[in-house]
């Protein structure tokens, strides 16, 4: 069988070496916290992909993006609770209504570019929050929602949230370099005129919002299994949505594993800061980015290509969406 | 080029300065700021966490209970240590700050677990926070003592390996109510009075609510005209303060934190308003609210706490406790949250010392047994089953007075004073 010609063997066998050798790590180590640590870090970088799908591919930086990482969570932890739903399928019900709610502002908020949208996200991802602790029936209100507790399922989660990752990746691989991207491309460049040439901007923006907005779901609802307690005030808060513009701006956005790469840095990096200052940590972290911005824009990415040019100035290496 | 370079020189001196300057490893006494996990020279030696939110919104109350934590393992360090099982083992604290966020606080609460290898758990402090980091001693069967956690809902999920020191606020609201009630009774307070009820949208807000509606509903001498939430850590109530001024109630009965207390009676003093009876709930005699917001307008504000400095006059273990935190404090004396904190540390110790091991099971189920005397209100220290494990103390009622004084008013077997209704500040 064939693959699609956008679809780079190196890229397939280097996916598939990355999630084997992840795979069997943790049966060679029994560091349960690093297991843990790891878990969520996957979490991390299937969200900040499917961020980076709208903000990244689209240009359409969103601020709001936990209303649907809260929704998705909420909505698959009372599946789970009330309606008794399989782990799994309680998180692709979430996602997809999260993915709805996406649609639902997003569709009459995307004709908004730049940081009109980016205001409008805010609004969206607070009154979500609100709304959220006001709805008792959905999401316990201000005390939560606790899941049943299984044993070991908090370690049997590394391998679903390795699955997760490994898909959003590979559906981040699939936006980017199917001909789907070249039409994101042209409308992160110029909207009118990629409508003037025939691509369909509103559905196409509409369809990758669901997709960022389902995926975001997905992970609430991971997230809710793992911790077995949420609350709005968490799950919806703003530190999350401005979690996974920062995992794109240190990682590269736009870029395709770029925020993959932010995201294991964001949440090491944060979880070793605070751990070992917890005074400075805020600042180092502002220094971090602060640097990136200045020196790197695209982030890590920009950094590994810099280098790459260097050893192979020869080769040209394309990916990144708009730089490419 | 050259600029890049020279800021990632600047990035790698700070990072090694922070390096320099950062916590040392924890002793069997608790550093002087946060501990970063023991060295490996802790054979013999019982390694217990804890986070507290040393920055953040809550991170002063955080600091208080670092006081206690600290005077706890202090006090253990200076006897050589707990006994258990006939010999004399230290215990060291891996104190990490949870920045008062609920995901950071159960990720570290992992890591102490699983990484640094603690054999207990003291807990965090705030509701949401305990709520939040219990789940993961639970999921670990690791004993988590906690003095931060006062929501019922806490308590009510089954779970076995987590104790509360705090009394549920629904029994505050109730201790408030009943004061209020015997100044009704006596002709002070009109009959039926009105209440304006502001809760903080938490558990710990909900409770209060509960408190004081089934009050009302019980003695039916109590209308509530105003009946509003409001978001942790707002920064304007103004609104809320419209409504409360607009009704005309006979009380004012709110509940927050700190924080929020202060940014609301500010705002409340601005207003011009004025209650017979002002409360907000366990905030109130704060000398750090009276300082900021200046002792005139705190006064007759009554609150109910957990435990009072007060207490020393009548409960041995509190005395002991004060004189042992003056003696450390340069004669300051301590409040509530510190006390928690001791006696939260104080609680963990008495159980492993009474279980002769360091077997978490054996641990947990002495915890779940404890009978001991105390420096709470009442004097007496267990966690009953038929409340999930979580103290049912009695709480204490203060009143600031003018002279910036807030003696205990309530229950009369530990009052100093009779309290004052209806605020005469409201005369004037």
């Amino acid at each position: 069988m064939s693959l699609p010609p956008w679809i780079s063997r190196r890229a397939l066998i280097g996916l598939g070496a990355a999630c084997a050798v992840l795979a069997v790590g943790p049966l060679l180590h029994d560091n349960l916290y690093l297991h843990n640590l790891l878990t969520l870090t996957f979490i991390g970088i299937a969200a900040a992909l499917a961020w980076n799908w709208l903000g990244g591919y689209l240009g359409q930086v969103s601020f709001g993006h936990a209303a649907m990482f809260g929704l998705g969570g909420f909505v698959a932890a009372r599946g789970e609770i009330s309606l008794h739903l399989p782990m799994v399928f309680a998180w692709i019900f979430g996602g997809l209504v999260a993915g709805a709610y996406a649609l639902l502002w997003g569709h009459p908020t995307l004709r908004l570019r730049g940081p009109y949208f980016s205001i409008a996200t805010i609004g969206v991802g607070e009154a979500t929050r609100l709304v959220g602790t006001y709805w008792d029936w959905l999401t316990g209100g201000s005390s939560g929602l606790s899941l049943p507790m299984h044993p070991n399922l908090k370690y049997t989660l590394y391998w679903y949230g390795l699955a997760l990752a490994a898909l959003a990746l590979a559906a981040s691989y699939a936006l980017r370099r199917s001909s789907l991207g070249l039409s994101l491309l042209a409308i992160k460049s110029d909207v009118d005129a990629a409508s003037d040439v025939g691509v369909g901007a509103v559905r196409l923006q509409d369809l990758v919002l669901f997709l960022s907005g389902a995926m975001m779901g997905v992970c609430g609802g991971f997230y809710a299994s793992y911790f077995s307690y949420i609350e709005p005030g968490d799950m919806f808060g703003f530190d999350r949505s401005i979690s996974w513009v920062l995992m794109g701006v240190i990682g590269g956005i736009g870029t395709i594993a770029g925020p993959a790469l932010g995201a294991v840095i964001f949440v090491l990096l944060r979880q070793y800061l605070i751990a070992s200052y917890p005074q400075l940590y805020l600042g180092l972290y502002g220094i971090l980015l602060v640097l990136v911005i200045l020196f790197e824009p695209l982030g890590l990415t920009g950094i590994a290509l810099r280098l790459f040019h260097r050893v192979r100035p020869d080769l040209s290496v394309t990916g990144v969406a708009g730089e490419d | 080029m050259r600029t890049s370079r020279v800021c990632l020189l600047f990035f790698v001196v700070l990072m090694a300065a922070c390096k320099k300057s950062g916590p040392a490893p924890a002793d069997s006494a608790p550093s002087g700021g946060t501990a970063a996990p023991a060295a490996g020279d802790s054979a013999g030696a019982i390694r217990i966490g804890a986070t507290l939110p040393l920055t953040g919104a809550e991170s002063r109350i955080g600091g208080f209970y670092k006081e206690g934590y600290d005077l706890a393992f202090a006090e253990a360090a200076q006897n050589g240590g707990i006994e258990v099982g006939g010999k004399k083992m230290k215990v060291e604290l891996t104190l990490l700050d949870d920045t008062s966020t609920q995901a950071t606080a159960a990720s570290l609460a992992d890591r102490l677990i699983n990484s640094d290898k603690v054999s207990f758990l003291l807990g965090t402090y705030a509701t949401n926070l305990v709520e939040a980091q219990s789940v993961v001693a639970e999921q670990n069967g690791i004993p988590y003592v906690n003095g931060g956690g006062a929501a019922t809902a806490i308590y009510k999920r089954g779970y076995k390996w987590v104790f509360g020191l705090l009394a549920p606020v629904e029994l505050l609201a109730e201790s408030i109510m009943k004061w209020v009630d015997t100044q009704q009774q006596a002709g002070k307070l009109p009959k039926p009075a009105t209440i304006a009820l502001l809760w903080e949208n938490t558990s710990h807000g909900k409770d209060f609510r509960k408190g004081v509606t089934d009050f009302a509903t019980k003695t039916k001498n109590y209308t509530v005209v105003v009946d509003e939430s409001f978001e942790l850590s707002g920064k304007d109530f103004s609104a809320l303060l419209g409504k409360v001024k607009a009704a005309n109630a006979d009380l004012f009965l709110a509940d927050a934190h700190l924080p929020d207390y202060i940014t609301m009676q500010r705002q409340y003093v601005t207003a011009g308003l004025c209650h017979k009876i002002q409360s907000y709930g366990a905030r109130g005699s704060e000398k750090q609210a009276a300082e900021a917001l200046g002792k005139k307008n705190v006064e007759y504000v009554l609150s109910a706490v957990w435990w009072s400095s007060q207490l020393a006059g009548k409960n041995p273990e509190a005395k002991k406790f004060v004189e042992l935190f003056k003696s450390k404090n340069g004669g300051r004396s301590p409040e509530w949250y510190q006390a928690l904190g001791y006696e939260t540390a104080r609680a963990l110790f008495t159980a492993i010392s009474q279980a002769g091991s360091t077997d978490r099971e054996a641990v947990r189920a002495k915890l779940a047994s404890l009978k001991i005397p105390s420096l709470l209100p009442g004097g007496e220290l267990s966690f009953p089953a038929e409340f999930g494990q979580q103290v049912h103390a009695p709480f204490v009622v203060q009143q600031n007075l003018p002279d910036g004084s807030a003696p205990v008013i309530a229950p009369p077997e530990v009052a100093l004073g009779q309290g004052i209704a209806p605020n005469p500040g409201c005369a004037k």
